[in-house]
């Protein structure tokens, strides 16, 4: 079942949390609202859920508007970041309880219930009480229970953020395997990113009551449509400079005393992508315009400084991540560049302060962040 | 403490030392702890006092005992007015704290849940009883049931009980309902429940403890009340309290003693298995 | 796990706690007493404040016996506060209430003192010991008193049998038992906020004036009472506002002719049957209660600030 959003707002008597917004997420799709702590995706989730009424817009699951009905006539199944998991019943009564709310026979009702913990592996725990089960435990008889009651929607709250990052990457491939079986729309609410661009199909990067990009994982990544996405999603340099147009349709990016040549599709794309078509010299006249370059630390390259290729610069700070060094690089003439170097290649640790050369080169610069509304 | 030597060191300045105070310490500690001793006893010896004395085989009261025997206790047993008694107060105790129950529970979830103008007002007005002394509220409604004109009746006992206890009840089952996971009672409407079984299948369940508290509260203060019952015991069909006091005024019959103990390991019992049911809801909310 | 599931958006959690509530918009725009209260409060209101508002008119009104006959008229209260009798009833309640409070104070404050520097199972059975008899009911603990306090009882007992006394004392129906029997009926009344009070005193200020060669008696009586003030108020008016409206120890430990104020009111609306001068007392009872109460708490406000300005 689709769900869609059209104008959905919602304030808190001054306070905004969410400003008007379209949302639909396609059937069977798993999309992931992603953001950071008050920018109203867990607003949003609780809007669609009915624990929320929004101030404007109406809420629709497929045709059926459900904007007014209450939280227990949506069809729509809660997975509660605290799992919410009835401490007074058994697991196998956790997972009736929706299916004995809706008068279901015994005998059907526990058909269900066999299903359904056959299907997240709890059968032999049906017996337990929650408060003997470990966080992942309780996660997947609460999410048993929803899928019991067979729901249009699937909507999670944050599920992972209480279990351990081992775990965690282990429950987000089971979730995603489990979701991806049963086929049901799912709406994830995350601030982690990594989680949000391994299991989705769509993110919707949300700023402050807004949605800032609504798209596949990779074109958020690749691509981000500001400054706020670039930054958000993995790791980034946004450097500030001009872009010039150089002939053919072509550009240049300049920032501190460096000139970078810009591939002509990478220019195309972005300039497609807010502003109007065609090259990027034929739309600002041939003038130069202010523009963010997006370039990904994995994409930078450094070298020895006696090297004569790349940009001069020294270490400003250095992070152990284990799989990776991460470099903070201070151009000679320039920004501060991250660089991530992957353990067992490069040059070897290399110490605060020393000089070295980075390597941006025209491959790197792949991507222009697209102008704010308004801009030249 | 601060030692005079080590003062000496430094004192430049001619600051004295500080004196020692041991023997004003052990003083002082003497006096404190006697004080804490004199009122501990007063506060237990008391009611050890009313143990030992129902084992008394004479027909006065009187201290020590003479004998250790079950006589009183035998002469409770027989004693028709103290059981018809003793059966009425149970009988308005229990009628008074359903009542309470009744009316306090559904208060205390709307409270806690709910957001209304002059919700703060309605709380402590509900709660006034707390504050008037148990007179002012027995002759209150020994006047009111006159003027309207309805007799007295051990149906109005009950309706002035309830004024008195449902306070309890009220605040130790909100105390427990502030502490509901509200998340459960989401989760369940999610499901699909009603407002109702939400009431019944989840709230009800959490409360169960504090409610049993509150009750067991209730129903101590309703069975043990002698202001506002003095006011409103129909002629003929008294309360304990109300009959016991009638018999210390005019003669103090030594049964007294025996049904004071029984009334003391009765109450005992209701308090213990109250917190095991209740846990330590009951003494955080009180 | 009281999480409300609402992630990190914190400021709006509260907000979704209202909306939670307010879940069916249609049924609740009027924010108006929700339908679950309304039977505690219909009681309460019938039961409470109509029988209220009967007693205060009671005393306004010309009553004869115990009906009404007449319009307004303050010639009870007129009465009454002519009463050379009735100011000595009033004089004698508040001193035996005050006494008690002060008894309750001096008292109370050791054992509360004692339960915060003692651990494990001795502060349970410590508090056991405080908090029982607050359970068992009035009737009780007066015979209990009578047990003690009797002409054959333990006090006479002791005396007699040590040769202190030739013939047993009278100890029962005075000012004396009364206030006995008050003091260990409202003692835990003192003690429990007094615990509550003594704990919320940070132990670093003990601690510092010990460090500067204080004695314990100067850090108890300067240090650790001063701060305890706000709390001890809380007790103080309390034992004082139980205790001056405090009716059955004072009947069965006092007697029937013992001058109180309670039993002046119990008098006048059973053997007496004047209803409005019963009416008139309790009304009285209650505005003097209240007025102590009040100018209790701002004596103890302004010394708080005063003794905050020394410290």
């Amino acid at each position: 079942m689709e769900i869609v959003l059209t104008g959905v707002a919602k304030s808190y008597g001054d306070h905004p949390a969410l400003y008007p917004l379209d949302l639909t997420v396609k059937e069977g799709e798993f999309v992931t609202l992603l953001g950071p702590s008050g920018c109203g995706k867990t607003t949003l989730l609780r809007i669609i859920a009915g624990f929320v009424t929004p101030n404007q817009g109406r809420v629709y699951l497929g045709d059926t508007d459900i904007t007014d009905r209450p939280a227990n006539r949506r069809e729509v199944g809660l997975l509660f970041q605290s799992y919410a998991l009835f401490p007074h019943m058994t697991v196998a009564q956790n997972v009736a309880f929706g299916l004995k709310v809706r008068r279901l026979s015994k005998r059907r009702t526990a058909e269900q219930v066999d299903r359904m913990l056959d299907l997240v592996s709890m059968s032999e725990y049906a017996d337990r009480y929650p408060r003997q089960l470990s966080g992942g435990q309780q996660q997947r008889v609460a999410l048993a229970r929803i899928l019991a009651i067979e729901p249009k929607v699937l909507l999670l709250d944050e599920p992972l953020s209480a279990l351990d990052r081992q775990l965690r990457i282990q429950m987000q491939l089971e979730l995603a395997r489990l979701i991806a079986e049963v086929g049901i729309t799912t709406m994830f609410v995350t601030h982690d990113q990594e989680e949000a661009l391994t299991m989705s199909d769509r993110i919707a990067v949300m700023d402050r009551g807004t949605i800032a990009q609504y798209d596949t994982p990779g074109e958020v990544y690749d691509h981000p449509s500001s400054e706020f996405v670039a930054s958000f999603i993995g790791r980034s340099n946004l450097i500030k400079g001009q872009v010039v147009p150089a002939g053919a349709g072509g550009a240049q990016f300049r920032f501190g005393s460096h000139s970078l040549p810009l591939r002509a599709d990478a220019v195309r794309r972005a300039v497609d992508v807010g502003e109007a078509a065609g090259g990027i010299g034929h739309r600002t006249g041939g003038t130069a315009v202010e523009r963010t370059l997006l370039v990904r630390p994995d994409h930078l390259e450094l070298l020895p400084a006696t090297a004569t290729a790349g940009l001069p610069g020294t270490v400003a700070t250095f992070q152990d991540l284990g799989e990776a060094f991460i470099y903070g690089v201070d151009l000679a003439e320039g920004p501060q560049l991250t660089v991530r170097v992957p353990r067992g290649r490069g040059e070897g640790l290399l110490a605060v302060g020393a000089p070295v050369r980075v390597v941006l080169n025209e491959a790197a610069a792949e991507w222009l962040i697209p102008a704010p509304v308004g801009a030249p | 403490m601060v030692q005079a030597d080590q003062l000496e060191r430094g004192a430049a300045g001619g600051v004295p030392p500080a004196p020692r105070t041991r023997a004003a310490d052990a003083g002082w500690r003497i006096i404190l702890h006697g004080a804490a001793a004199i009122g501990l006893i007063m506060l237990v010896v008391p009611t050890l006092i009313i143990i030992i004395t129902s084992f008394d085989t004479r027909n006065f009261i009187g201290f020590p005992p003479a004998g250790f025997a079950l006589e009183r206790f035998d002469r409770l047993v027989h004693d028709q007015a103290i059981i018809d008694a003793a059966i009425t107060s149970l009988s308005v105790a229990v009628a008074a704290v359903l009542l309470d129950v009744v009316l306090a529970v559904p208060a205390a979830i709307a409270f806690v849940r709910r957001e209304f103008a002059g919700k703060s007002f309605l709380l402590a007005f509900l709660q006034i009883p707390l504050m008037l002394p148990g007179i002012v509220i027995g002759i209150a409604l020994l006047i009111f049931i006159s003027t309207v004109g309805i007799d007295l009746s051990l149906g109005m006992l009950v309706l002035g009980h309830v004024v008195l206890t449902f306070p309890f009840v009220l605040r130790i089952t909100m105390s427990r309902m502030e502490r509901a996971d509200i998340a459960l009672e989401e989760a369940a409407r999610n499901l699909g429940a009603s407002r109702l079984v939400v009431f019944g299948r989840i709230q009800l369940p959490y409360l169960a403890p504090g409610i049993v508290a509150g009750a067991a509260f209730a129903f101590l203060s309703s069975f043990d009340n002698l202001t506002v019952s003095l006011f409103l015991t129909p002629v003929g069909d008294m309360t304990l309290p109300v009959h016991l006091f009638f018999l210390m005024r005019y003669d103090l019959d030594p049964v007294v003693a025996a049904v004071a103990t029984v009334q003391v390991l009765a109450t005992l019992t209701i308090i213990v298995v109250g917190l095991r049911v209740a846990g330590e809801d009951a003494i955080v909310s009180t | 796990m009281a999480d409300p599931g609402t992630g990190g958006c914190a400021m709006t959690a509260a907000g979704e706690a209202l909306e939670a509530s307010l879940m069916e918009p249609e049924r609740r725009r009027f924010r108006a007493i929700p339908a679950p209260l309304l039977p505690a409060t219909i009681v309460m209101i019938v039961l409470l404040v109509a029988p209220l508002a009967v007693l205060l008119s009671y005393s306004v009104l010309e009553v004869n016996g115990a009906a009404v006959e007449g319009g307004i008229s303050f010639a009870t209260f007129g009465r009454l506060l002519s009463s050379r009798y009735f100011w000595f009833l009033f004089g004698r309640t508040f001193a035996i209430a005050l006494g008690v409070t002060l008894l309750c104070l001096v008292i109370g404050y050791p054992i509360a003192f004692l339960i915060t520097r003692v651990r494990g199972w001795l502060r349970a059975v410590i508090l056991v010991a405080v908090a029982a008899p607050l359970l068992t009911s009035g009737i009780i603990r007066a015979f209990a008193w009578i047990v003690i306090l009797g002409k054959q009882g333990l006090v006479n007992f002791a005396l007699t049998s040590t040769g202190l006394a030739d013939e047993p004392v009278s100890l029962l129906f005075q000012v004396r038992s009364v206030v006995i029997g008050m003091t260990q009926l409202l003692l835990p009344f003192m003690v429990i906020p007094l615990i509550s009070a003594i704990q919320d005193v940070p132990a670093e200020t003990t601690h510092a004036a010990r460090n500067l060669g204080a004695s314990e008696f100067r850090i108890f009586w300067r240090v650790l009472v001063p701060q305890t003030v706000p709390g001890a108020a809380a007790g103080i008016t309390l034992v004082f506002a139980l205790g001056y409206s405090e009716f059955t120890l004072a009947m069965l430990l006092g007697g029937g002719s013992f001058n109180y104020l309670s039993i002046y009111i119990y008098d006048s609306m059973t053997s007496l049957l004047d209803w409005g001068r019963g009416a008139a007392a309790a009304a009285l009872l209650l505005a003097s209660s209240l007025l102590t109460v009040v100018i209790l708490n701002l004596v103890v406000r302004r010394l708080t600030r005063w003794s905050r300005q020394t410290n």
